[in-house]
C-alpha cells in the first residue's frame, strides 16, 4: 500500500488506482491505513520517511486506529477514528509549528503513524532463567513459570514517542519483546515477596494473575500500553519435586505417615519385592537396593547383627517373632497342607533351628561360621575357604528362604505397613510357591 | 416526517429538570434539543462517562496495589473482577453508538421516548458518580485489610446496576421497550 503510495510520490504520479492515497505533484491528499494487519501495532506513512502533505488532505483512522503527527522529532496532534480534513482548525499544534516554516504555503511535511488500539494477544512469556523460592518443605526450589498476556495501546502519543521513534513499522511481536523483562522482573518480586511455599502459589495462580496485573500496570503505562489481561498456564517445578510430590500423595493414600513415612515405604516396597521374586539372587538384590534407598535396610541388619550370628537366643526370638496374638493368627497359619510345607523338613525344620545338614548352618567347612576375626570379616565378605556357604543360603538369612520372607512380611505387619489381611494373603501365596 | 420528529423533540418544556441536570453536569453537553446536534451531544455524554469510569478503574487499580502490599493477596481476583467490569461498562458505553444517528435513526423519537432516554442517561452519569462512594470505602478497607469483601461487593453492585441500566437505554433506542 504504502510502496504505491511511496511510487505515487517519487513518480509524480496524479492518481493511485485501489491505494491510500492520491497524489497530485507528489503531494499526499488521501491518509489511510488500509491492508491492516492485526500483528502490526504501528505502521508509519508514508514508510519512507516525511512527505509532503496539502492542507485539506483527508486523514482516514478506522475504529480501533489512531494517527500520529510527526515532525522533526516531535509528536503534534493525534486523530481518532474517523474521518477528518486537515485544517488549522483541527492540527492546533502542527500549524504552529509549520506556520513558522511553510511560510503561507499549503502544504507542509511530516509523517503520519498509524497505531493499532485494538487488543493484541497471544502474547507469551516465559521465565528462561528459574526462580528460585525458599519452600519450607522442599528448601531451595527453582520455579518455572510460563503463559500469555494481552495489551493494548492506550496513549498512542505517549507510545510513538517513547518506543516506536523513527521506525517504520512496529510489531506485537517487537511489543511483547520490549515489555518482557518487567515481566520477568516483577513475577520475580512477587514470587519472592508474597509466597512462603510452592504449593501456596500452585493454589493460587488466579490471584497470583491478577496480582501480575496491577504490578505490571505502572511499568506497561509509562509507554501508553495497558495490560488487559495476564495469564499463568503453569508453574512448575524440576520433575526429581514433582516426584516427590506425586510420592508423597500415594504414601498418603496407603496410609503411611509420620516422620518416617518414607522409610516405611521404601521398606515395604522392597520387601514385597523380595516376596514376589522367590529369592531368586537379583531379587533379593533389588530388595536389598530397595531397603538401602529406604534406609531401613541397614537398621535391620543392624539389628540382626547385635547380639552376634547367629542371634542369641536363637531364632525366632524371644518376644519378637511369632508375636503375642499376632501371628500365625487364629485358624488361619498355617494353613491347612500349606505352610510349613509337610514331609520337606518345613519350618521349623525336623531338627531344629538353626537346620543340622549339608551346607546347612553354621556352615560346615574350614573356619566354619563366624568367619575368624569376627563378623564382619575382615577383609571383607569371605570368600571361599571358611568363608560364605556355598549351599544353605546365605549368611545372615534363615536357611528357609520363605520363612525369611514371612518374617520380614511380618516386620512389616508390626510396622504397620501391612493389614494381617494382606499379610496373610502373601502367607498363602509364599506357601502355594513353596508347595 | 422529518418535520414532525423535529417539532417533536423541540418540545423543551417536555424535557424538563433530568436535561437541565446533565447540561449543567457534562461540560459542553448542549442536549439533544437540536436534532443536528444529538449526535455531538450524544458523544461528548459518552466520552465524559468513560473518561469518569476510566479514573475509576485507575481507583480500583491503586486499591489493588494498596492490598497487595497489605498481604491481600487472596483479593485480587475480586479486584481485577471489578476493574473488568469497568472496562466492560465503559466499552460499552464508547461502542453504544451514537444517540444522534445509529439508534435515532431506528426508531421515531418523540419527546417521551427522549425524556426516558434522559432519564437513563442521568442515571448513569450518577451511578458512575455513586461509584465514588463505594469506591472510597473499599479503599478505607484495603488500608487496614478489613471488610474487604463487603466493601468489594458494594462496588460490584453498582457496576451491575450501570450494566442494567445500559441494557435499559439499548432495548428504548432499538424500540425493544
Amino acid at each position: 500500500m504504502f510502496g504505491r503510495l511511496k511510487r505515487a510520490v517519487s513518480d509524480g504520479v496524479t492518481s493511485v488506482k485501489d491505494g491510500v492515497t492520491n497524489s497530485t505533484s507528489g503531494v499526499i491528499e488521501v491518509i489511510e491505513w488500509r491492508d491492516f494487519d492485526p500483528k502490526v501495532v504501528v505502521k508509519r506513512f508514508p514508510e519512507s520517511g516525511p512527505a509532503d502533505i496539502k492542507f485539506g488532505a483527508q486523514l482516514i483512522v478506522r475504529p480501533n486506529q489512531a494517527a500520529v503527527f510527526f515532525r522533526g522529532g516531535q509528536v503534534l496532534d493525534v486523530f481518532g477514528a474517523g474521518t477528518h480534513t486537515l485544517e488549522t482548525a483541527n492540527m492546533p499544534i502542527l500549524t504552529d509549528v509549520i506556520k513558522h516554516v511553510a511560510g503561507g504555503h499549503n502544504v507542509f511535511s511530516a509523517e503520519v503513524f498509524f497505531v493499532n488500539q485494538m487488543v493484541i494477544d497471544d502474547m507469551k512469556w516465559g521465565t528462561p532463567n528459574p526462580i528460585d523460592l525458599k519452600d519450607p518443605d522442599l528448601g531451595w526450589v527453582q520455579l518455572r513459570a510460563f503463559g500469555e498476556f494481552k495489551v493494548r495501546i492506550t496513549d498512542p502519543k505517549v507510545f510513538v514517542n517513547e518506543i516506536v521513534g523513527g521506525r517504520r513499522m512496529f510489531s506485537a511481536q517487537e511489543v511483547r519483546n520490549f515489555l518482557m523483562g518487567s515481566v520477568r522482573t516483577k513475577l520475580n518480586d512477587l514470587i519472592g515477596t508474597t509466597f512462603e511455599s510452592y504449593g501456596k502459589i500452585r493454589s493460587n495462580t488466579e490471584d497470583m494473575a491478577a496480582a501480575m496485573k496491577i504490578k505490571l500496570r505502572e511499568d506497561f503505562g509509562k509507554y501508553g500500553i495497558e495490560l488487559q489481561d495476564f495469564f499463568i498456564n503453569d508453574i512448575s517445578v524440576p520433575e526429581e519435586i514433582q516426584e516427590a510430590f506425586r510420592l508423597r500423595a500415594k504414601m498418603g493414600a496407603l496410609g503411611i505417615q509420620g516422620p518416617a513415612a518414607y522409610q516405611q515405604y521404601q521398606a515395604s516396597n522392597a520387601m514385597m519385592a523380595m516376596a514376589q521374586n522367590e529369592g531368586t539372587a537379583g531379587g533379593m538384590m533389588g530388595a536389598g537396593a530397595g531397603l538401602g534407598m529406604g534406609m531401613m535396610f541397614p537398621q535391620m541388619m543392624q539389628q540382626n547383627m547385635q547380639g552376634g550370628y547367629p542371634q542369641q537366643g536363637g531364632y525366632p526370638p524371644q518376644g519378637g517373632y511369632p508375636p503375642q496374638g499376632g501371628y500365625p493368627p487364629q485358624g488361619g497359619y498355617p494353613p491347612q497342607g500349606g505352610y510349613p510345607p509337610q514331609g520337606q523338613g518345613g519350618y521349623p525344620p525336623q531338627g531344629g533351628y538353626p537346620p543340622q545338614g549339608q551346607g546347612g548352618y553354621p556352615p560346615q567347612g574350614q573356619g566354619g561360621y563366624p568367619p575368624q576375626g569376627g563378623h564382619p570379616p575382615q577383609g571383607g565378605h569371605p570368600q571361599g575357604q571358611g568363608g560364605q556357604p556355598q549351599q544353605g543360603g546365605a549368611p545372615g538369612a534363615p536357611a528357609d528362604p520363605n520363612a525369611a520372607k514371612i518374617a520380614k512380611l511380618q516386620e512389616l505387619v508390626e510396622m504397620g505397613v501391612l493389614s494381617q489381611e494382606e499379610f496373610q494373603a502373601k502367607v498363602a501365596q509364599i506357601s502355594e510357591s513353596a508347595g | 416526517m422529518e418535520e414532525v420528529k423535529d417539532l417533536r423533540v423541540d418540545n423543551r418544556e417536555g424535557m424538563g429538570a433530568k436535561l437541565q441536570t446533565l447540561m449543567k453536569k457534562i461540560p459542553g453537553f448542549e442536549g439533544y434539543l437540536d436534532r443536528e446536534k444529538r449526535r455531538h451531544a450524544d458523544s461528548v455524554h459518552r466520552d465524559y462517562l468513560t473518561k469518569l469510569l476510566s479514573s475509576k478503574k485507575r481507583a480500583i487499580q491503586d486499591i489493588g496495589a494498596t492490598l497487595l502490599e497489605n498481604g491481600g493477596m487472596k483479593y485480587m481476583t475480586a479486584v481485577d473482577s471489578l476493574a473488568n467490569n469497568v472496562d466492560k461498562v465503559s466499552n460499552r458505553i464508547r461502542s453504544a453508538g451514537s444517540a444522534g444517528g445509529n439508534f435515532f435513526g431506528l426508531v421515531d423519537v418523540n419527546t417521551e421516548l427522549l425524556d426516558r432516554i434522559y432519564e437513563y442517561d442521568l442515571a448513569l452519569l450518577q451511578e458512575v458518580e455513586a461509584l465514588d462512594e463505594k469506591i472510597n470505602t473499599l479503599e478505607s478497607a484495603a488500608e487496614t485489610n478489613d471488610n474487604v469483601k463487603p466493601a468489594i461487593a458494594g462496588v460490584k453492585d453498582v457496576l451491575v446496576q450501570l450494566d442494567l441500566n445500559l441494557d435499559g437505554r439499548e432495548k428504548l433506542l432499538k424500540g425493544l421497550e
